[in-house]
């Protein structure tokens, strides 16, 4: 069975004088959790952003699921970004609507009945140990709650990637180590994730596979920091 | 389905319209102006058109033939008059008829005097700002005296002049009005653009087509351009029936401008949607890159 994912000497230049990313190389295996780790700039989010292809390779390629998504037609990334569950960094949560009306919203956009989303939203809910606060408005929440509904909004379609971009970032230990306690959860089931971060806490309380990056370039890979 | 799908966008587009409500009233409002504008000079120039067309009627042409001009001139002339284009009939008076004619009219100035007329044709026109063309192709039928051909030149081109001018205007300032209520829409739906961006992120995260991105934006263009033009088609409505009544109290003769207001309102109603949804498709256009 080919590799969830692979990059293949994929660049990516945004400018004459901006690389976001350099000849970079890389196999990721189904069930896999990948830390994408380094400073700002240092091409993680570019790592990600080529997955769901809100940027495309400048040259090089880079292969989902036995397909080169870099040649991928704009009209056909909506449907690739249904096959992961994308987390942002700033939770990307719609202040006026409350935790179940953000996920319902999510799923009504890509087509899903009242129906649907009555009977969907629950289990997906506790999934991420948030249903308690089904009713509860974005600015009711703490900072892990809020980031908790965001990868709830991102399991809406049963991915087998997550893709999260400084998911605590915006988060103190505590809440930190709670949503990595989630992705980890969501890792056991199957589901492949990626995660960018700088959050050296992080890496070390949970360890898994780490891509050191720099200037666009992988300097270091290894299982553990050392 | 469907319908669940079409309540999904319509009630994000209705969403936008409330939370720019100022944007849309100002959008609203334009758009009714000038389709009002727009609708209610086109009426006008359609009265004043049939008003024309009375004047066309009761300001004949007539074209006078030279003394003892032969049976089958008069035949053959007045088949060739019938065909010029913007005549409406062709009626040949001979001298005699004209005579009794003169007589009835002045009778003072008639009866020391023996016939001066000569046989003419009588020209009714179909369209009165045509006259100048018409009466030069009657010059030229066989028969006809030099300068034969008499109208009420000063009359006649008035009324065309007039209706002329009231077309120009009419279009320019229906232009000017309908062009500021297009970027009047057009920037209420860049607002909602900007408006809407966390909703229009999270549509992109999860993997929403660009269809179901866009087409809020387009209901919400749809919308100001149809409730636009239905109130235009409505004010039209009310200012006929206005002006209908104010022509009953004065007793003036009756107005009558042949108005149908269901169709107006439907048909205007139908322009400002189909405008509407043009000035949004163009603010999508402008807006790609945040909306991917």
């Amino acid at each position: 069975m080919p590799s969830l994912i692979q990059f293949r000497n994929t660049c990516v230049r945004y400018s004459d004088l901006v690389t976001g990313l350099a000849d970079f190389s890389l196999s990721v295996e189904r069930g896999e959790f990948i830390y994408l780790l380094g400073p700002t700039g240092s091409g993680k989010s570019t790592i990600l952003k080529l997955l769901y292809r809100e940027v495309a390779p400048t040259s090089g390629e880079v292969w989902l699921d036995g397909e080169n998504i870099g040649q991928l037609a704009e009209r056909d990334i909506p449907f690739l970004r249904r096959k992961m569950g994308i987390v942002p960094q700033d939770f990307a949560l719609l202040p006026n609507k409350t935790v179940w009306e953000n996920v319902g919203y999510a799923m009504r956009a890509i087509g899903k009945g009242r129906r649907e989303v009555r009977q969907t939203i629950p289990r997906i809910l506790d999934q991420v140990r948030i249903g308690h606060r089904a009713d509860a408005l974005p600015h009711q929440l703490s900072g892990g709650e809020q980031q908790r509904v965001a990868i709830a909004r991102s399991l809406i379609n049963d991915p087998p990637l997550i893709l999260a971009d400084e998911p605590t970032g915006n988060l103190d230990p505590e809440h930190s180590l709670e949503i990595l306690q989630i992705l980890e959860e969501l890792n056991s089931k199957g589901t492949t994730v990626l995660m960018a971060t700088h959050d050296m806490m992080v890496v070390n309380r949970c360890p898994h596979r780490i891509l050191r990056m720099q200037g666009g370039r992988m300097q270091k890979e290894g299982a553990l920091v050392v | 389905m469907w319908f669940d799908r079409l309540g999904f966008l319509v009630g994000e587009a209705f969403t936008a319209l409330r939370r720019n409500r100022w944007m849309t009233f100002a959008a609203i409002s334009t758009a009714t102006a000038a389709l009002f504008l727009l609708g209610g000079l086109f009426l006008t120039w359609l009265q004043v058109s049939r008003s024309a067309q009375a004047v066309g009627e009761r300001l004949p042409v007539r074209a006078f033939f030279r003394y003892g001009a032969e049976q089958e001139v008069l035949t053959q002339s007045l088949a060739e008059a019938r065909q010029i284009p913007g005549v409406r009939s062709v009626r040949l008076v001979t001298k005699e008829e004209g005579w009794k004619d003169f007589q009835k009219k002045y009778p003072q100035v008639a009866k020391d005097l023996d016939n001066p007329l000569p046989d003419s044709l009588h020209v009714q026109l179909t369209d009165v700002e045509q006259v100048g063309g018409v009466a030069a192709r009657l010059q030229k039928l066989d028969g006809i005296q030099p300068d034969g051909v008499r109208y009420q030149n000063d009359q006649q081109k008035l009324v065309a002049d007039g209706l002329r001018t009231l077309h120009i205007v009419g279009i320019a300032l229906g232009a000017m009005m309908l062009l500021t209520s297009g970027v009047l829409i057009y920037n209420a739906i860049r607002l909602t653009i900007v408006a809407r961006r966390r909703e229009i992120r999270i549509m992109q995260l999860v993997g929403a087509t660009r269809a179901t991105v866009r087409a809020p934006m387009v209901i919400e263009g749809l919308f100001q351009g149809a409730i636009g033009g239905a109130l235009a088609g409505a004010l039209i409505g009310g200012s006929v029936l206005g002006m209908q009544r104010l022509a009953a109290n004065l007793s003036a003769q009756s107005f009558q401008t042949g108005f149908n207001f269901g169709p107006w309102m439907f048909g205007l109603g139908l322009a400002g949607a189909a405008y509407g949804v043009l000035c949004s498709l163009f603010a999508l256009r402008d807006s790609g890159r945040q909306l991917g």
